[in-house]
C-alpha cells in the first residue's frame, strides 16, 4: 500500500508549523501588553483575541500533522511485517502440484 | 507636567475665597463654578496616559503587523507546498488569509496611538503652560489671602447692614469703591473671580480636548466632528437593540403590517403528476449549461388571525 504523504515530511511540516503557533502566541502577549489609553482597549483586546484565535487553529493543524504521521508511520510498519510474514508463510507452505 | 503640582496648591489655596465672593450678593459680571474634586479627577486621569508610552505601543504594533505579515506568509507557504495533505493545506491557506486583516488592524491602531499620541502631547503642554498662567492670575492680585479674606468680610458686612448700603456702592473702579470699600476695594474682588475664572475656562477647555483626543483616537484632528455618548464612531446611529417579542412588539408590528386582501384563488397544485407549467429560458451567468426556472403556482393566501388580546 502506497500511503499520500510520508511521515517523516509531515513531521517536518509540522515543526515548522508548531514555531509559527509559538511566533502567534508571542505576537497574541505582545498586543495584548500594549499599553493604548481607554479608548483603544476594546480594539487592543479583540485584535490580540483574533491573534490567540489564528495561534490555537494552527496549533491543531500541527497536531493532526503529527498524528497523522504517528499513524501512518504505524501502518507502514504493520504493512512490512504482514509483507514479512506473508513471505515466511509462503516459503513454508508446500508446494502445489 | 512639572509646573502643575504647584499651581495646583496655589489653586487649592485660592479656592476658598473665589468661592466666597463666587456666591456673594455683592458680586458683580458673570464666574465659572470653582475648581472641584471632578476636575482633578479628570485633570489626574489625563497626567496618567503617557504620550511617550503610546508612542512606545505603536512601534511594538508595528513590529507585531511585521512579523504577523512574516507568520502569514510562511504559512502561506506550507500550505502551497506539498507534504502536509489537502486537508492541513487547506486549514494553512485559510489562515494565511486570515491573518491578513489582522496585520492591517494591528498597523491601523499602531498609527491611531501615534496620532494620539502627539495631539496628547501637545495638549499637556498647553495645559502646564495654562498651570503656569494659573499660578499668575489665580490670585487676581490680591497676592494675600488674608488681605482678600479681610476685604471679604467686609464685603459680608456691607450685606448683613442691608441691601441699600450693600449694593447702592459704585462697585467700579473711580466711582468711589475705595472711598467705601478700603483700598483694594471690590472692583478687587470681581477682577480676582474674573481672572481666576478665565484659568478654570481655559484648564478645562484643554481638559476637553485632551480628553476627546484619548477617547476617540484618530479622530482628534477632525474639529468639526462632535461625539455623544452612544454614538457609532464609524457608522452614526447606534443600531437597534435585540428585538424581543412581547405584546408591545406584536401590537407595533400589527399597525405596520397587515394581511393582504383575499383575491382571486391561485391555481390549485393537487397530488398526483403535477400540473404543466410555464417556464422561462436562461443560462447560468459564467456557464454554458442552460437552465429552466419554472413558474410555480402561487399558493393560496393564508387568512391571519390577529391574536387575540
Amino acid at each position: 500500500m502506497r500511503m499520500e504523504l510520508d511521515p517523516a515530511v509531515a513531521l517536518a511540516k509540522a515543526a515548522q508549523l508548531g514555531a509559527l503557533v509559538g511566533e502567534l502566541s508571542a505576537a497574541a502577549a505582545e498586543v495584548q501588553h500594549a499599553t493604548v489609553g481607554s479608548a483603544a482597549t476594546q480594539r487592543r483586546d479583540q485584535l490580540a483575541l483574533r491573534l490567540g484565535r489564528h495561534a490555537v487553529e494552527l496549533a491543531m493543524v500541527v497536531s493532526d500533522l503529527r498524528r497523522y504521521a504517528s499513524a501512518s508511520d504505524a501502518h507502514e510498519r504493520a504493512v512490512v511485517a504482514g509483507a514479512r510474514e506473508l513471505e515466511r508463510r509462503l516459503d513454508v507452505c508446500p508446494r502445489l502440484p | 507636567m512639572d509646573a502643575l503640582p504647584p499651581a495646583l496648591a496655589e489653586l487649592r489655596a485660592w479656592r476658598a475665597v473665589y468661592e466666597r465672593w463666587w456666591a456673594h450678593p455683592g458680586r458683580r459680571g458673570g464666574a465659572v463654578p470653582p475648581w472641584s474634586a471632578a476636575d482633578e479627577a479628570r485633570l489626574a486621569g489625563l497626567a496618567g496616559t503617557d504620550p511617550d508610552e503610546l508612542t512606545a505601543s505603536a512601534a511594538r504594533l508595528d513590529a507585531v503587523a511585521a512579523d504577523l505579515g512574516e507568520i502569514g506568509r510562511a504559512v502561506g507557504l506550507v500550505g502551497a507546498g506539498s507534504g502536509v495533505g489537502s486537508a492541513a493545506a487547506g486549514r494553512c491557506l485559510e489562515l494565511a488569509t486570515a491573518v491578513r486583516p489582522s496585520v492591517a488592524e494591528a498597523t491601523g491602531l499602531a498609527g491611531e496611538l501615534r496620532s494620539t499620541a502627539a495631539a496628547l502631547e501637545s495638549l499637556l503642554t498647553e495645559l502646564a503652560a495654562q498651570a503656569r498662567r494659573l499660578a499668575e492670575d489665580v490670585d487676581g492680585g490680591y497676592r494675600s489671602l488674608l488681605l482678600a479674606h479681610r476685604v471679604l468680610d467686609e464685603a459680608d458686612r456691607a450685606v448683613e447692614q442691608g441691601p441699600d448700603r450693600a449694593f447702592d456702592w459704585p462697585n467700579r473702579a473711580g466711582e468711589g469703591a475705595g472711598e467705601l470699600a478700603g483700598s483694594a476695594g471690590w472692583p478687587g474682588l470681581d477682577e480676582l473671580v474674573d481672572r481666576h475664572a478665565g484659568v478654570l475656562t481655559a484648564l478645562r477647555t484643554a481638559m476637553d480636548a485632551a480628553e476627546r483626543s484619548v477617547d476617540s483616537p484618530g479622530c482628534a484632528d477632525l474639529p468639526g466632528r462632535s461625539y455623544q455618548p452612544g454614538m457609532w464612531l464609524s457608522e452614526g446611529a447606534q443600531p437597534a437593540a435585540e428585538i424581543v417579542v412581547n405584546r408591545d412588539y406584536t401590537e407595533r408590528v400589527w399597525q405596520v403590517w397587515q394581511p393582504l386582501p383575499a383575491g382571486p384563488a391561485g391555481p390549485e397544485v393537487s397530488p398526483g403528476d403535477g400540473p404543466m407549467l410555464p417556464g422561462t429560458e436562461g443560462s447560468r451567468t459564467g456557464t454554458d449549461t442552460g437552465v429552466r426556472i419554472a413558474h410555480l403556482a402561487e399558493p393560496p393566501i393564508p387568512t391571519v388571525k390577529r391574536p387575540s388580546q
